[in-house]
């Protein structure tokens, strides 16, 4: 009864996620000749080129900038080096646009620096082009490889380095042939997420002006009102992020990467140079996009946003709860009641935190409404799927389940089999067991797990923007508006309250990384 | 060969080796012996050129290694590290672990040298092996011929056998002091066994809270020890009271001729379990207070008339119950006493 009940649980929380990429995948036979062939044409070559480009060149730069502070901060010792540890961490709470809006402000053409080198007569380059992208989008993104990259070259890298020295290696020489590879595998998982963060990016490179993928989708869906094509361009979109995961399992072979010990090492001593560096992308990634951000706010005669500021808390809040049950229910079953069922669930989940928001909304709005209208004839009652807030919060719930199901799942890992089972002896039931035993030790997990999709939900900008009920705005999609409205003055004070509350998760994330 | 001069060694204002000097003559195996927390493995890592010195001045061959404020980096000091988690490289299989301090070799020999240290540590067959496929005993012997492809001058080995299997720990260590024979190396071990460091080394030092007590032969070390912290830290020991007068000691179980120089007044005499002799004839006797029995022989904890007790090592046909009193006598080599004020 027990298992039954779990099963059919998750196998119900299982088909939003199935939903979209079935109709993504059958997107392709089902459009019509004519849109397809425009598409092939007019669209798809820029946007696939594009978003191809953007997320080659942020893997590339995120990649180094991430790669190299993680090992100052993990194998080296300098000056300052204990705060810059946490405090490069810090720009992860700008989402791109947020960082965005700060850039094109300090360096579009009537910024500041523009306007001063246009009065002495110089040139200045069009600052909202690929290389700006892919700059801004770097800063924004580096701190995942970065968390990586510190925490595989601390753990295990400082080791390996010794060992190489003692055989006689330059320290140089022992990072690129002992630590790095060592790192390796921890990297390439962390540039994976790079890449699919930046082709799921769509406020970024909307405010940048640039089409994408995502922003093809969302054009077919808004101006052209077509959505065969929206539903083709996610196809292509899935496809593309596919290809991807397949591409970083098949880098895996026999090789273990997690052997070597972790005694304990001595960090190499370098120089202040190292300080100025990490100080350098600290400065671009967070001082100055805070500082311009601030001195916008400031210069704006907008009202302070205290409605969108509300609606998002809202969502955040609604969302969060909608992800930590569903979580909770796919880590509970797949713990007790194992089957190919309940384990594809957590699968499912994972797979849903990879779809980027605008292929998800689409793949989840176009069935759902097409069932929607089908009923409403049926019946005759007139259900209203558009706008409506409960397939927002399905999507949310799709898109972020995962970043719940992290610490659920470790929580539920400390829970040992015997507790259960001497629970189980003093005559415990399974509801009684959930009550009694799992909500109050799970407690933490939870509520880490609320946080961390509620303040997600906050930043994400185009599930919210495609779903959300008419003339509801969030914080996030005011931001889209305005910029897309050339408000960039106005848009920043509702991005610097975006990044106030991301940097909650962060102070949150380290903490407990200072306390292991 | 290598020489160590009063050498500290300092984690920020934390001083974890105090005024250690060693001598070690080329070809010979030193054994670092001491508690965790002692200190031993900071010695090794100084000497390997991962700690700085606050004071103190490691040579090898007459070159300074290293002193207050300077040091050869690790990689041009010619010495080899075993480490005590072997720190193999996972990404490599054993062959490309052991070339991996080649790289100044010609590829063809480079692959010449592999090919004679895996013969030489007999694992030929394993060479294309990855180092989590390995037993622990087989991954101690990739990491001790990577560390010893490169011919260096000197070896160091951290507890070489923490991380192994205690049942197999005797066997390795025969295994070990033969290849090390057989390299003619210069080495230096860290360990916290005792066992282990009489078995290896020609030379042992015992290290306590930061200071070398004593750096001499394992036998000297075991019978005349440097002081009573080194005496209770080797082997099993217990303390008799006596009473020394002109060099001679005495106790209640009798007279006894010091080995070395002793001031007169109260002294405690260091007795081992092989010292106090069982003998029916003897006229002095001992109640038997515990029994523990080690097959060839039992360990008796006896009390003496004083109420002090001794341990004994009987042949184990000598089967005595608790609290029976049997004839025991004294025969001591090395009688070794230190000045006890109370």
């Amino acid at each position: 009864m027990h298992r039954l009940s779990l099963n059919a649980l998750v196998a119900l929380l299982a088909i939003p996620s199935l939903i979209p990429l079935l109709a993504v995948a059958s997107g392709w036979w089902r459009a019509d000749a004519d849109v397809l062939a425009h598409l092939q044409q007019h669209v798809l070559p820029g946007a696939l080129m594009n978003s191809m480009l953007i997320a080659g060149g942020v893997v590339a730069l995120a990649g180094a900038i991430g790669t190299g502070l993680g090992a100052l901060i993990g194998l080296c010792e300098f000056p300052g080096r204990r705060w810059l540890s946490w405090a490069l961490v810090l720009p992860l709470a700008f989402p791109g646009y947020v960082l965005a809006v700060a850039w094109i402000g300090l360096m579009d053409y009537t910024g500041p620096i523009a306007s001063a080198l246009r009065d002495v007569g110089v040139g200045w380059p069009e600052f909202r082009s690929l290389p700006g992208v892919i700059l801004v989008l770097s800063l924004s993104l580096y701190p995942y490889v970065y968390l990586i990259a510190r925490e595989a070259f601390a753990s295990q890298g400082a080791r390996a380095m010794e060992a190489a020295r003692a055989l006689g290696h330059a320290p140089m020489s022992a990072l690129l042939r002992a630590a790095l590879p060592l790192a390796r595998p921890a990297l390439a998982g962390a540039l994976l997420l790079v890449a699919m963060e930046v082709l799921a990016d769509f406020g970024t490179v909307a405010a940048f002006n640039i089409d994408t993928l995502t922003v093809a989708i969302y054009k077919a869906w808004y101006a052209l009102f077509s959505l065969d094509s929206a539903l083709a361009l996610a196809g292509v979109l899935l496809l593309v992020v596919i290809a991807l995961s397949a591409i970083e399992t098949g880098l895996r072979g026999r090789k273990r990467f997690n052997a070597i010990g972790s005694a304990p090492a001595r960090r190499i001593a370098v120089g202040r140079w190292a300080t100025a560096v990490c100080c350098a992308v600290l400065i671009a990634a967070l001082l100055i996009p805070a500082a311009r951000l601030g001195w916008m706010a400031a210069h704006s005669d907008s009202d302070w946003p205290i409605r969108f500021a509300q609606n998002s808390l809202a969502l955040g809040a609604l969302a969060a709860l909608c992800a930590t049950c569903a979580a909770l229910v796919f880590a509970l079953a797949a713990r007790y009641a194992p089957s190919p069922l309940t384990r594809s669930g957590k699968r499912l989940a994972l797979i849903g935190y990879g779809m980027p928001g605008a292929l998800l909304a689409v793949g989840l709005y176009v069935p759902l409404a097409a069932a929607g209208q089908w009923l409403s004839e049926r019946s005759g009652v007139a259900l209203a799927i558009h706008g409506s807030v409960v397939l927002l919060l399905l999507a949310l719930m799709v898109r972020f389940c995962a970043v719940a199901l992290a610490p659920i799942d470790s929580g539920l890992e400390r829970i040992r089999v015997s507790l259960i089972e001497s629970a189980r002896g003093l005559g415990v039931g399974p509801i009684a067991m959930l009550r009694r035993v799992h909500l109050p030790l799970l407690r933490g997990g939870l509520l880490v797990g609320l946080l961390l999709v509620a303040i997600d939900v906050m930043k994400e900008m185009p599930i919210t923007l495609m779903m959300r009920p008419f003339g509801w705005d969030t914080l996030a999609t005011r931001v889209f508006e305005l910029t897309q409205e050339g408000r960039w003055l106005d848009a920043a004070l509702p991005s610097l309250l975006i990044g106030l509350v991301g940097v909650l998760p962060i102070v949150l994330l380290e903490r407990s990384h200072a306390r292991d | 060969m290598l020489e160590i001069d009063r050498i500290d060694i300092a984690y920020g204002t934390q001083r974890v080796v105090h005024d250690v000097s060693l001598r070690l003559a080329k070809g010979q195996v030193g054994c670092l012996l001491g508690p965790s927390g002692s200190g031993k493995t900071s010695v090794l890592r100084a000497i390997a050129g991962f700690e700085p010195l606050v004071g103190g001045e490691i040579r090898l061959n007459g070159e300074v290694l290293s002193r207050q404020g300077w040091m050869t980096a690790p990689e041009h000091r010619q010495i080899g590290m075993v480490f005590q988690d072997f720190a193999l490289l996972p990404h490599l299989s054993v062959a490309e672990n052991v070339a991996f301090g080649l790289h100044r070799l010609a590829p063809s020999a480079r692959a010449a040298r592999v090919n004679e240290m895996l013969a030489f540590v007999q694992l030929d067959a394993a060479r294309k092996r990855f180092p989590h496929e390995l037993s622990g005993g087989m991954q101690q012997r990739v990491a001790l011929a990577r560390a010893l492809a490169p011919i260096p001058a000197l070896l160091l080995m951290d507890e070489p056998f923490a991380n192994l299997d205690p049942n197999l720990r005797e066997q390795l260590s025969g295994e070990l002091r033969e290849l090390l024979e057989r390299a003619k190396i210069t080495a230096l071990i860290v360990t916290h066994t005792q066992n282990e460091a009489f078995a290896l080394g020609d030379v042992l030092g015992v290290m306590q809270a930061g200071r070398l007590r004593q750096w001499d032969t394992p036998y000297a070390v075991y019978h005349e020890p440097a002081d009573a912290d080194v005496a209770s830290f080797i082997g099993e020991s217990v303390w008799l009271r006596g009473v020394a007068s002109d060099g001679e000691v005495r106790s209640v179980l009798g007279l006894l001729r010091s080995t070395r120089a002793v001031a007169d007044g109260p002294v405690k005499v260091l007795l081992r379990p092989d010292d106090v002799v069982h003998d029916d004839a003897s006229p002095t006797t001992a109640r038997v207070v515990r029994r523990a029995f080690r097959g060839a022989e039992f360990l008796y904890t006896l009390a003496l008339e004083s109420g002090e007790q001794v341990l004994s090592l009987v042949p184990s046909h000598h089967r005595h119950a608790i609290g029976e009193a049997i004839g025991v006598r004294l025969d001591v080599e090395h009688v070794v006493c230190f000045a006890s004020p109370d």
